[in-house]
């Protein structure tokens, strides 16, 4: 106890965050000469360069070529959008993500964002992301200091669903997607187990598809300002005994029953923590595996100068917590307070010849006929669960070890305590372990300590704690007013019904859920998927024959026609630098309103309203910038599991001294937010223009009484009799006009 | 080794001749020209040009994690697969490609690990291995791979 308080005691000066830059560095790192202080250039998407700072994804419309047999690109796109999603709600991130769309091959387009197709991938390869980064790196300054800019971003996912990791309503298709999103948005790999991991060490889930180390990364190059005032951050240096700076280590804050985040070394040795949840942490340092940077380039890009040339990578080293010690019961504890940097954690770490182990998978053994986690079950779960009101916690460890696999002397889950059983056995070697897990431990993940003779291993994240068995689905039937009734055990009211890859919106009733199937056109058959939000899915125990559910022709109030179409678009062309509303009508359709997203394949429209007017009647509100390219784009409708497009249905045309530009939406003139009847309205020029003189406003075709007029303001009001919902404004000249839908909400 | 073996449409010892870049689909490839000097699976001759995601073109800079970068002049052993547009690339990228030491007759050979999730043909997690040999045993386990039953020849 003593030694704990004066290592406690000698920790830590706090600083204010402002001073300190942000340098965790999984991103990819430009330094601007190669000599220090080395202030990490950053590559990333220019949030000036982005419409309202949201990058539009477009999916290929050709999508994959091979389906595993049902199937489908509708529940391709629903785990992209969803994939997508998860990064849009990254808290403190400035950085918006839009689903736009299929796209049509080489669409020419000039505002940044992602492209998603789909090739042939050799087998072992899950998918694929990467930056477009400059060949000749400029630097860029921005808010948050200087970046390189990337320009656009691929991601590649596999042309054949039938090969891992599909088919799409697999959890390993979804986190994939989430992973080379990550990178296509300028992240590179990290060693904590989070989404941005290398796939062996990765535990994610749809439950929890990204982690602390993830948020950190994205707020670091795209953190709204002030963002840092919700986070702590620690600096320190890592150095050989002689003093030689260790370049590329990795250090990682670990709280023992909370987040893991990490950062990457300088080349001299210093590094910073930033975007850590306040709390107390263990803080290590550990040598990156082999594997992370090669030598023929296929893992990590190191860091380079401007002229292209890399910075050296230091070797192996014997990992340490902090201060200097090996042993994590004699750790010290790092507090970690929102808005300050804790300076100090600095390591002295001992040269080796090779790591002692790395890539460690751990998995469970779940046995099918009981449905329990235990230590001859069939069914391998990696990463590893144990089920807490079990009376034995076993997993097991698979690993890479350059010297032979290592029996470790004892393995520690940080926030537990020692395994009471390790045991190798097996040729390779794996590791057999058991804990005894008291029932009151909290769910969640949890980090493993592999204690090995003069090393020791930390595995972030390297095991699940959860409370019950894997959901497992009895039987899903049909009801006659259109929705299904899923019966199940061991679900909860956190419990998620997936068809395929969609969600269906739904009610817990105990053993059983009622969801309202996704559209879908007769004959559709999906596989259906509960996700508890411990990480575990009944495809745990079902995926050799999973539930599927078949919408029949006749009972589905949901049901859509076979091959819904695109009737009309009105207007079908907006000149580049306006905005207006777009009238689509469809047959065959039944959308929903909050179902429906609409896209103009390319990066130069942007949705920004939807409303699904009737069942096959949509307006959306949409703005293309004046530098837009000129040209036919693909009008696409994603609806449950209608994919509705038509390549060249919609035209950018060059812009018009003459065209009104409105922003959209109109806002409440007082509080800047809704429009009710009666309110006041405010409308504003867009791109930098100016509203033509004596303009006349109608509102669903009845003039609106103008308060205020200027060139770049106009505030009307809501007539009171105005009906609740979409609403259409129309600004006239008296040779030009245009349309926007403004939504009504009640008062 | 099974597995991969069992996968590849062509497993070649090979000098990569020269390197080239080209875009396709938004994706930057750099493609290697092989000169095949002993064929342990396929047709010899078949494959003289293999495909890798990333690389620099048109002023972009394309970097698939995961995607090796060959180098001219090298000599490698390669375990490849052909997409049914015709692009040769090569089994699970890193995992596919042995570099030999030098240019003998039996040279040593290494590999690194993948760090992709692999399973077994039960589905229980295998951990892909660093690997270090002579040429020979190479041959000789690529030979006895292809000699298990079920495994295209």
């Amino acid at each position: 106890m003593i030694a704990r308080l004066l290592r406690r005691r000698a920790i830590l000066a706090a600083a204010l965050l402002t001073a300190v830059p942000a340098q965790a560095y999984y991103h990819y790192v430009y330094y601007s000469g190669r000599t220090g202080p080395f202030t990490p250039i950053r590559a990333q998407f220019n949030l000036a360069a982005l419409p309202g700072n949201t990058l539009t994804f477009l999916v290929a419309d050709s999508g994959p070529a091979i389906y595993f047999p049902n199937d489908s690109f509708a529940s391709v796109l629903a785990e992209v959008r969803q994939a997508i999603s998860v990064w849009n709600n990254v808290p403190n991130s400035a950085l918006r993500l839009n689903f736009g769309g299929v796209e049509s091959a080489n669409q020419p387009q000039s505002t940044p964002g992602v492209d998603v197709i789909f090739t042939d991938l050799p087998p072992g390869i899950l998918g694929l992301g990467s930056p477009n980064l400059p060949a000749t790196p400029t630097i860029v300054n921005g808010p948050n200091g200087p970046f390189v800019a990337i320009t656009r971003s691929t991601v590649i996912l596999t042309n054949n669903t039938s090969l891992s990791p599909g088919p799409s309503y697999l959890e390993s298709y979804f986190t994939t997607a989430v992973h080379e999103i990550g990178h296509a948005l300028g992240l590179q790999h990290t060693w904590t187990g989070s989404a941005m991991s290398q796939d062996v060490i990765r535990n994610t889930s749809r439950a929890r598809p990204i982690d602390a180390d993830d948020i950190a990364s994205l707020s670091v190059l795209y953190g709204a300002s002030n963002w840092q005032s919700n986070f702590g951050s620690i600096t320190g240096r890592v150095t050989l005994s002689g003093g030689a700076p260790v370049a590329l280590a990795s250090v990682v804050a670990i709280s023992p029953n909370g987040p893991a985040v990490s950062a990457l070394t300088n080349p001299d040795g210093s590094y910073t923590i930033s975007g850590i949840p306040p709390g107390s942490y263990l803080v290590y340092a550990h040598p990156l595996p082999p594997d992370a940077i090669l030598t023929n380039g296929s893992g990590l890009l190191p860091p380079e100068d401007l002229g292209g040339n890399s910075f050296p990578v230091s070797g192996p080293f014997t990992t340490q917590f902090y201060p200097n010690t090996q042993s994590v019961s004699n750790a010290g504890s790092v507090p970690v307070i929102a808005g300050q940097v804790t300076s100090g954690p600095s390591f002295t770490v001992a040269p080796r010849s090779s790591v002692s182990m790395y890539d460690v998978v751990t998995y469970s053994a779940l046995d099918p006929s009981t449905r329990t986690y235990t230590y001859n079950g069939s069914i391998s779960i990696p990463p590893g669960f144990i089920n807490v009101n079990q009376p034995q916690g076993v997993m097991f460890v698979n690993m890479n070890a350059p010297g032979g696999t290592p029996t470790p002397q004892s393995v520690t889950m940080l926030g537990v305590g020692p395994a009471y059983f390790v045991q190798a056995f097996g040729q390779p070697t794996q590791v057999e372990l058991a804990f005894q897990i008291p029932t009151a431990a909290p769910p969640g993940p949890r980090h493993l300590v592999f204690n090995l003779n003069g090393d020791v291993y930390v595995l972030p994240n390297g095991v699940n704690l959860v409370q019950k068995a894997p959901p497992y689905i009895d039987s899903v039937a049909a009801n006659s007013d259109g929705t299904a009734t899923v019966v199940a055990e061991n679900i909860a009211a956190d419990s998620r019904v997936f068809f395929d890859g969609v969600q269906a919106t739904g009610a817990f009733n105990g053993n059983s859920i009622t969801v309202t199937p996704p559209p879908a056109s007769p004959g559709q058959v999906a596989t259906v998927t509960i996700f508890n939000s411990d990480g575990q899915n009944s495809m745990f125990l079902q995926s050799t024959n999973p539930p599927t559910y078949a919408y029949s022709g006749s009972s589905p109030a949901f049901a859509a026609a076979a091959s819904a179409q695109i009737q009309s678009v009105t207007p079908q062309a907006i000149p580049a630098g306006t905005s207006s509303m777009i009238d689509i009508f469809t047959s065959g359709a039944n959308f929903a309103q909050g179902q429906v997203t609409v896209g103009f394949g390319t990066s130069d429209i942007s949705v920004t309203g939807t409303w699904v007017v009737a069942p096959n009647h949509i307006q959306v509100n949409i703005t293309a910038p004046p530098n837009a390219r000129l040209g036919s784009t693909e009008l696409s409708i994603v609806s449950g599991y209608q994919v509705i497009t038509q390549p060249f249905s919609f035209q950018i045309q060059p812009s018009n001294s003459a065209a009104i530009a409105v922003a959209t939406p109109a806002v409440n003139a007082i509080t800047g937010g809704n429009l009710t009847p009666g309110s006041y309205a405010s409308i504003f020029p867009a791109y930098g223009s100016q509203f033509p003189g004596n303009m006349a406003i109608t509102l669903n075709g009845q003039p609106v009484a103008i308060q205020f007029n200027s060139p770049t303001q106009i505030n009307f009001q809501i007539p009171t009799s105005t009906p609740i919902g979409a609403g259409t404004l129309k600004l006239s000249t008296s040779s030009t006009s245009v349309s926007i839908a403004v939504e009504i909400d009640s008062n | 080794m099974n597995e991969m073996a069992n996968q590849s449409h062509a497993i070649v010892r090979a000098q990569v001749d020269s390197v080239y870049v080209a875009v396709a689909g938004g994706v930057v490839y750099t493609h290697y020209r092989l000169h095949i000097t002993e064929t342990y699976k396929g047709s010899a001759g078949a494959v003289n040009d293999i495909a890798v995601p990333g690389g620099t073109a048109g002023g972009i800079r394309q970097v698939f994690s995961g995607a090796p970068q060959l180098t001219a002049g090298a000599e490698y052993v390669l375990f490849l697969w052909t997409s049914r547009a015709g692009i040769t690339q090569i089994i699970g990228f890193t995992q596919g490609v042995f570099s030999l030491a030098d240019h003998s007759s039996n040279p040593s050979v290494s590999r690194t690990a993948s760090a992709e999730m692999m399973l077994d043909r039960s589905g229980r997690p295998v951990k892909d291995r660093a690997l270090s040999m002579r040429l020979s045993d190479l041959k000789s386990q690529i030979a006895a791979a292809l000699a298990q039953p079920g495994v295209s020849k």
